[in-house]
């Protein structure tokens, strides 16, 4: 069946069975590369996405679930970012893409849209993280290359933009 | 002239050239990039069946814009080797960094320099591509020469212009140089070594001194597209008129199937003899199809249970036994020691763990075969496609894109057969992603094995003896589960090896290897539980066993772990490393364990020193660890990795390389191990098989000991050989009991706490 969602800002309308998961309609229906399969079951965090600025996991939330709310993708952040600051104009990058890019974090990054989506949500609930509370949020997050140390301080480093370029939230 | 140069020089030179060092002939450079599959389709091909490594113009094209593209048969798993290699090149050429992109793992466009293996891509093939472009630049030198008539060692190059070093205002650049011409230039080989045993001569390569690109920190060429969504791994492959297919696996290894209902979905079912799969339009019906599909399978229980698996290991009659080294007579100098020790260690089952379970595409069609992988070795699984289908060698291509991150065989050249043989099934290009109860379940396992330690002091408390015996695989080959299934059994070159050398001066010593078949292969007709070595192939597992037990003696001597070890170190690069590891981890001198560690409650403290020596690569760890009595959990605090490993081409990556691959080592250590009952692989998804997350994840420091003046040698694995002992034995000091057994979970820690009450 037809299915309209909003996609990075954009309405889209798809055809697929409505119990289709979202991961499969963001890869292959909108050709978007940042969310990724990892597991099918809500473990690893690879297909994270935010929906309404609220991190979940596109593989196993239905395609039906997301009408009339908004989808965020990793593709999708910078936009995100301005609105949510009131910015001008959006930016090329989100500062936790640059400072992803300053600390070098990635090795494959496979999970790394995923970490990057999650880390996007902490920073608009608390403005300056402390690296227990950083670890404890990201750790539903899985990274088998182990680069949880340059994640850790690419948030701190992007903490440090995001906390002065918009006003401090709850 | 030299008489390379005129060799190559000559007028049939330039005819009779097989590459071209040039491709300049209207053809921008984005039309050799690979951004996308799509331009790369095509009818039935044959292609070369090698790329000749003697033809400059397999390496190199230098295009008009003045860009440069380099083509090297190697992959990069993620660790960085696309820039490390791009260094390495641009330094030859003297072009800036930014002018050179790389062309990865295609077998018809790159010679073949052997699998992405062992850390051996800056050691090995590091010097092929710095040789082929010392010869380009030079080539490039001698056309500047008549063009601009200046004698070529009066020429200089900056950026790809090269000029007079008396003139400046006489310049040209390479792509000037080149352009509208197809030159032909040969390089002489040394040797016939191929793959990664591929040595070329020519001209000299740069001074070391010299360098201005290698061995600067320059940022990875791929993290950019990787956070914005952009970068294109193997998993984002599509293909016109392609089909998901999935693979339905057997419940035991040596089950045979019996039957199947209907597919649901409007799937079709794909099958040659116990090779089973769904193929749809669509993943998702793929998916559920594959999971709802009836099927009967014949019962099968052939393999050891957990408890018996390393007894089994152990009395399995051993496919080769090989004495390793030997010194002197260790027998006698173990049987006449005033102390005589001896232990057995043992190390678990575990899983590569991709987060990406693995994927390829496969467009079989008119006799050939294009096939998209992420493979680490496109040679080896080319000719593991042609045999799986029955091809000539000629009608197969690898293209490779980068995949989530495999630290060894995971299973992409499992899936890439899968794919392979069901667009072959299917007539249709095929899309394959394991799920990740395929990559959980079938990925080749990282190895168990069994040690037994023999050691002996004499009475002074010095070390006479040593023997160290191992049950470790045999990995003549690997077999990939797919053609096994389909009746068309391939089996790919594997690692068969003992990396573990004896770094101390030790009067008698041997190392004895019984090398093993799978397990359950005995069972099952020669396919068991397929394995092939995770990082760092088969030391992790030998230098657990054998820098475990150093520390053993040492503690019976009464000696500090790390003076121990001193006294007994005669390489003053290991020296140096473990010295400097002592210093930054501000080691306390005194034998192990520490005053307080038989108390009965509470959190204990402890350190332990590890290290190790690989490939030419040196490290030495300082392990800060926390174990919890109660519960038995061990924490890693804090881990001091120093590293030697001569030339270093990019500090930044190296150092975040091996802090990553040091807490990987961790969870390897601490956690990992993979289940399994009488049939199969029980641990099939992260519950099953938990991983490290960030609140356990230690801190790191890393201390790269710079040798400019010493080659390159691996730099990615060799850090996680000494992590495991450095573990334990900080655990021996916490608490005074010995770990023999990795992973060292809380099971096995309260075990031996129990054990030793």
């Amino acid at each position: 069946m037809a299915i309209r969602i909003t996609v990075n800002g954009k309405r889209r309308t798809i055809t697929a069975s409505p119990d289709t998961p979202l991961l499969y309609v963001l890869r292959d229906d909108l050709r978007l590369r940042g969310p990724k399969f990892g597991c099918g079951l809500s473990q690893c965090g690879a297909c994270s996405v935010l929906v309404d600025g609220k991190e979940i996991r596109s593989c196993v939330t239905p395609v039906v679930g997301v009408v009339g709310k908004r989808v965020t993708t990793l593709e999708g952040l910078p936009a995100l970012y301005a609105e949510q600051k009131s910015l001008p104009k959006v930016p090329a990058l989100h500062p936790l893409q640059q400072a992803w890019i300053e600390e070098q974090v990635p090795q494959c990054g496979y999970c790394q849209s995923g970490m990057i989506v999650m880390a996007a949500e902490l920073l608009e609930r608390k403005a300056r993280p402390t690296d227990a509370e950083i670890k404890t949020w990201m750790d539903p997050h899985l990274c088998r290359c182990a680069t949880h140390n340059a994640i850790v301080r690419a948030i701190k480093r992007a903490a440090k933009v995001t906390s002065r370029a918009g006003q401090e939230l709850a | 002239m030299t008489s390379f140069e005129q060799q190559t020089f000559t007028r049939t030179g330039f005819l009779k050239g097989g590459g071209a060092l040039i491709v300049a002939m209207g053809l921008p450079a984005t039309a050799l990039w690979p951004d996308s599959a799509s331009g790369a389709i095509g009818a039935a091909h044959a292609w070369p069946t090698e790329v000749d490594p003697s033809a400059l113009g397999s390496w190199l094209a230098v295009h008009a814009d003045n860009s440069v593209t380099c083509f090297t048969g190697k992959t990069d798993l993620g660790q960085g080797n696309r820039t490390a290699l791009a260094q390495i090149v641009a330094e030859e050429l003297d072009v800036s960094f930014g002018q050179v992109r790389m062309i990865m793992g295609d077998t018809m466009r790159s010679v073949d320099q052997g699998p992405t293996v062992g850390s051996l891509t800056t050691a090995l093939a590091g010097p092929q591509l710095r040789q082929a472009a010392a010869n380009g630049r030079q080539a490039l030198l001698s056309l500047a020469a008549t063009r601009l008539a200046v004698p070529a060692d009066k020429l200089t190059v900056k950026d790809g212009i090269v000029s007079s070093v008396t003139d400046p205002s006489k310049k040209v650049s390479y792509g000037e140089l080149v352009s509208g011409s197809l030159l032909g230039v040969a390089m002489p080989r040394k040797g016939k070594g191929t793959g990664f045993g591929l040595s070329l001569g020519g001209a000299q390569p740069k001074a070391v001194g010299d360098y201005t690109v290698v061995g600067k920190s320059i940022a990875r060429v791929d993290i950019p597209p990787k956070v914005t969504g952009e970068w294109f791994y193997i998993q984002d492959v599509r293909l016109p008129g392609m089909l998901h297919g999935r693979v339905i696996r057997p419940p035991g290894l040596g089950s045979q199937l019996l039957g199947y209902g209907k597919p649901s979905h409007g799937a079709r079912v794909v099958r040659m003899k116990n090779f089973l799969g769904v193929v749809a339009e669509r993943e998702w019906d793929a998916i559920q199809a594959a999971n709802d599909l009836k099927v009967r399978w014949s019962k099968w229980a052939g393999l050891p249970t957990m408890a018996n698996l390393h007894k089994y290991i152990r009395n399995t009659p051993s496919l080769e036994d090989a004495v390793v080294s030997s010194v002197g007579d260790a027998h006698a100098a173990l049987a006449n020691a005033a102390r005589p020790f001896s232990a057995s260690y043992t190390s678990a089952l575990q899983t590569h763990g991709s987060i990406g379970p693995s994927c390829a595409v496969a467009d079989v069609k008119d006799g050939s075969a294009t096939v998209w992988s992420g493979t680490q070795g496109p040679n080896v699984v080319r000719a593991a496609v042609a045999d799986a289908l029955d091809m000539p060698l000629e009608s197969v291509r690898i293209i490779t894109y980068d995949a989530s991150g495999c630290y060894g065989r995971n299973g992409s050249d499992m899936a890439t057969i899968d794919a392979a043989l069901m667009s072959q099934l299917t007539g249709r290009p095929v899309r394959v992603q394991w799920m990740r109860h395929d990559e959980h379940g079938w990925d080749p396992k990282g190895p168990a094995t069994v040690h037994q330690l023999r050691g002996g002091l004499d009475a002074n408390g010095e070390i006479v003896g040593w023997d160290h015996e191992a049950w470790i695989p045999a990995f003549f080959e690997t077999t990939v589960i797919g053609s096994v299934l389909a009746g068309r059994t391939v089996r790919m070159p594997s690692l068969h090896l003992w990396e573990d050398p004896i770094l101390y001066d030790i009067p008698a010593s041997r190392q004895l290897a019984h090398y093993q078949g799978d397990i359950g292969s005995t069972e099952n007709n020669g396919v068991g539980l397929i394995s092939a070595w995770i990082r760092s192939p088969v030391q992790l597992q030998l230098t657990f066993a054998s820098e475990s037990f150093f520390d053993e003696l040492a503690a019976a001597a009464g000696a500090d772990p790390v003076e121990w070890r001193l006294r007994s170190l005669k390489d003053p690069r290991m020296i140096a490393v473990l010295e400097a590891a002592a210093k930054a981890a501000k080691w306390q001198t005194r034998p192990s364990p520490a005053p307080n560690a038989r108390a009965t409650s509470g959190i204990a403290r402890g350190r332990g020193v590890a290290t190790s020596l690989r490939g030419g690569t040196y490290n030495a760890e300082v392990a800060e660890v926390e174990v919890n009595r109660q519960t038995g959990k061990v924490r890693v605090k804090h881990v001091v990795m120093v590293q030697d490993n001569g030339l270093t081409i990019n500090p930044r990556a190296l150092k975040l390389g091996i802090e990553a691959n040091v807490v990987q080592t961790v969870s390897r250590a601490l956690m990992e191990e993979v289940t399994f009952d009488r049939s199969n692989v029980t641990s099939l998804d992260w519950e099953g098989y938990p991983i490290i997350r960030f609140t356990d994840a230690p801190t790191v420091e890393v201390i790269s000991i710079e040798r400019p003046d010493l080659r390159a040698t691996g730099s990615g694995e060799p850090s996680c050989n000494p992590i495991a002992p450095a573990i334990g034995n900080a655990v021996f000091d916490a608490v005074g009991v010995r770990l023999r057994a990795m992973p060292m979970n809380p099971k096995r820690v309260k075990a031996a706490l129990r054990q030793a009450a």
